[in-house]
């Protein structure tokens, strides 16, 4: 009887070890950003990485996973020993007070200088958060499909960069009284608090004037707290060559204040943004563009980014072809003059700054500088990065220096109508660009490019072929290729004449490096086309070190 | 430059070590070397190293060694995609190996085992493209062997030999090559004192 009971004992304790080993918690840990192998690292050990930060990422992983990647030498560290059931924000920096407070009611860390983490052990963080706080939840599909190899991002100064009058004369038909005219509409809403029935009627009013000029037009529910809708306003212009592939020029239209359920004018945050998204559409309806734009207005931005989360996941869930997003968010007040618009995107974006400041320079726009850091996630573009897709922040300053920022003194007499009509033509430029107005009597470029990539290897060097091929377009008399290391610009062309084949290989390329082509259509009478759609080839990622069969290849827009 | 030195060791090792040796042999073997790396035999395959070696016996049971080993391969660069063309690919690897080793008598039978060092200097080209590669790595290694005695002055010799040579990146895989690995080697010895 004494020996049954240590029995019993041993037994129990024994279950409940087993039962623990089952029930493993998932950490919270961040995750240097550090050595080149890193990638290959998390492909391998397939990290769930949830967000992308300036010099880290923040991933869930287990005991082992956390093992596994220390042995790969890269610098982990626990942030939460349970990640389970529990809701993380991301805030940016913070004044002490609020520091103080949060710090008094939940967690709070500081994952890289400027970015912290709060969560609690129950409940809602975000119910403890202050309004107005910029915010971002920590996602929690992962981002490691749509990670890819950083390169180093340089420029060719020695391209040629013509300007394109079409776009020019584009850019030129921003109406500063239009804007104002369409920023005193939503001012004159009072508040549009995602909360307040003014919000619904502010998106109804989008609604309509994207309808009015004759856009495919939408609402799409976004649940922004249990039970409660708010609508993202969307409309599309198709592009007549391309309608699958999508340019996104998008704000946010709610605005938040001290007082937001009765006063929160929000002319700069984002009356701006989404005006002159307004106006940009009622140019582009004048111009038939080759690929698709598509207008958003989103909701719910100032609680935590809600509407745009359901829009960049619904996209991804359809894997829809978006080449940009253009985000605009407070695009009118100059803290002084002459004032710069800071673009500002993620490493896997830079070529979409880049192109921005390509046609500020060009077209002789609005100054821009560009801010490479994946830390800066307080607005719309964010949840896009969080889907692989590349887009930028145009906003007037960041940290943010406007002084009626999130106040009932955000009023349109505050803004300056000049720098705002600047910023707005730059965005149009760069989507113009982007999408490429139809040119009448040129010849339309080639569709289904494709890119295969043949990688050769001996023991120490490598390099690959590139293998395009097109569908033959009628009455063309051959068609030129371009390549640049750099996506949508510094294209060179690589045949000395037209090729009449609908297909080129491009021999002896570097195997760490990537290219991305389009092909255009020679007429008889020598005129050239747009470009088609752009094709890509990215270096192959080593999962396993061991083998060719374990790699990640990135090319053609799909990962495989 | 290593080449040379490399020789110049060696000769001077034989000729200091001569007049106190007691047993002087020299041998010529080949056989087969089983690289470590997957890449080198998906595209080489499996070598034949030629080896000439010169063996000093120091005392009853333990001797020096030294030798110059040549390996030569040809083979098509790997075809990740299934492209369709074929790049000749060619590598060369001369190698100096010095050592010491301990030598067990039974009779006619001899068993030994050993360990050294050994100077590389290898070069891998592309027959059609200018993308060669060369370098230099002096790595240790460790041999054991069996030796045969078939007439006063002649001896079969059968002997394993296991080496590392990490030796540089390669662009595609994303790891130092190492162009060790096992061989096993059999040839004839010359004793000449």
């Amino acid at each position: 009887m004494k020996h049954l009971k240590l029995v019993l004992v041993l037994l129990l304790v024994m279950g409940i070890a087993g039962l623990l080993s089952f029930t493993e918690p998932l950490r919270l840990i961040r995750i240097q950003k550090a050595g080149p192998g890193l990638l290959g690292a998390l492909m391998r050990l397939q990290i769930d990485v949830l967000q992308e930060l300036g010099t880290c990422f923040l991933a869930r992983a287990d005991r082992e996973d956390i093992r596994a990647l220390r042995g790969y030498s890269v610098p982990v560290a626990v942030l939460d020993l349970d990640a389970r059931r529990k809701s993380y924000l991301l805030l940016p920096s913070l004044s002490p007070p609020v520091r103080s407070n949060l710090s008094r009611r939940g967690h709070l860390l500081e994952v890289e200088a400027g970015t912290f983490l709060f969560w609690t052990e129950t409940g809602d963080p975000g119910a403890i958060l202050p309004p107005g706080l910029p915010q971002k939840p920590l996602p929690t599909a992962t981002i490691l499909p749509y990670l890819k190899p950083a390169l180093p991002f340089q420029k060719n100064p020695s391209v040629a960069r013509p300007a394109n009058d079409l776009v020019a004369e584009i850019a030129g038909r921003i109406s500063e009284d239009n804007l104002r005219g369409l920023v005193q509409a939503l001012q004159n809403f009072q508040t549009r608090y995602v909360s307040t029935p003014n919000c619904a009627t502010a998106a109804q009013f989008i609604f309509n004037y994207y309808q009015a000029l004759g856009l495919d037009v939408r609402f799409q529910d976004v649940e922004y707290s249990a039970g409660a809708i708010s609508r993202n306003v969307v409309a599309e212009l198709p592009g007549r060559i391309y309608p699958e592939d999508v340019l996104i020029i998008c704000g946010h239209y709610d605005s938040i204040s001290d007082d937001m359920t009765t006063l929160a004018p929000g002319a700069d945050d984002n009356a701006s943004g989404t005006a002159a998204a307004m106006e940009a559409a009622r140019i582009l309806t004048l111009y038939p563009l080759d690929f698709t734009v598509r207008f958003v207005a989103f909701t719910a931005e100032e609680t935590g980014l809600i509407g745009s989360r359901v829009y960049a996941a619904e996209a991804r869930a359809r894997n829809e072809k978006i080449i940009g997003v253009i985000n605009l968010d407070m695009i009118a007040y100059p803290d002084e003059l002459p004032e710069d618009l800071e673009i500002i995107v993620n490493p896997a974006s830079e070529w979409l700054a880049a192109k921005f400041l390509d046609v500020c320079g060009a077209y002789g726009l609005v100054a821009a500088n560009q801010v490479v850091n994946a830390a800066i996630i307080y607005s719309d573009h964010s949840p896009f990065w969080d889907w692989g897709y590349a887009a930028l922040l145009a906003i007037e300053d960041y940290p943010v220096q406007n002084p009626y920022y999130h106040g009932i003194t955000d009023t349109i007499d505050t803004l300056n109508f000049g720098f705002f009509r600047d910023s707005a033509r730059a965005a149009l430029a760069v989507l113009a660009e982007l999408a490429q107005p139809v040119r009448f009597g040129y010849p339309i470029a080639p569709e289904q490019l494709r890119a295969t990539p043949y990688t050769y290897s001996s023991l120490y060097n490598s390099f690959k072929n590139i293998h395009l091929s097109w569908a033959a377009r009628p009455g063309a008399a051959g068609y030129n290729i371009y390549r640049s290391s750099i996506s949508h610009q510094d294209y060179q062309i690589l045949n000395s004449a037209p090729v009449t084949a609908t297909v080129y290989l491009d021999r002896y390329l570097r195997n760490d490096s990537s290219f991305f082509y389009v092909v255009t259509t020679v007429g008889t009478d020598g005129l050239e086309s747009n470009y088609s759609q752009q094709v890509w080839v990215w270096p192959e990622v080593a999962v396993s070190a061991q083998t060719q069969a374990d790699r990640y290849s990135f090319f053609g827009g799909v990962q495989r | 430059m290593r080449k040379k030195i490399g020789l110049a060791a060696a000769g001077v090792l034989f000729l200091g070590l001569t007049s106190y040796s007691q047993v002087v042999s020299f041998s010529l073997s080949s056989g087969l070397f089983f690289p470590k790396e997957e890449i080198y035999r998906d595209i080489y395959g499996q070598s034949m190293p030629l080896v000439l070696e010169v063996r000093i016996g120091i005392s009853r049971y333990f001797g020096l060694a030294a030798g110059i080993e040549y390996l030569s391969d040809k083979g098509p660069a790997m075809n990740v995609n299934q492209g369709d063309t074929e790049f000749p690919l060619r590598f060369r690897m001369i190698s100096y190996p010095v050592s010491g080793y301990f030598l067990y008598p039974l009779g006619k039978i001899s068993l030994s085992i050993g360990a050294g060092i050994s100077f590389h200097s290898y070069k891998e080209e592309w027959e059609d493209l200018d993308l060669d590669h060369e370098g230099n790595k002096a790595k240790p290694f460790m041999s054991g062997g069996i030796e045969y005695q078939i007439a006063p002055r002649l001896a079969v010799r059968l002997f394993l030999r296991y080496e590392s040579i990490v030796t540089e990146r390669g662009t595609y895989l994303p790891r130092e090559i190492n162009l060790g690995g096992l061989s096993l080697l059999g040839g004839l010895a010359f004793r000449v004192f």
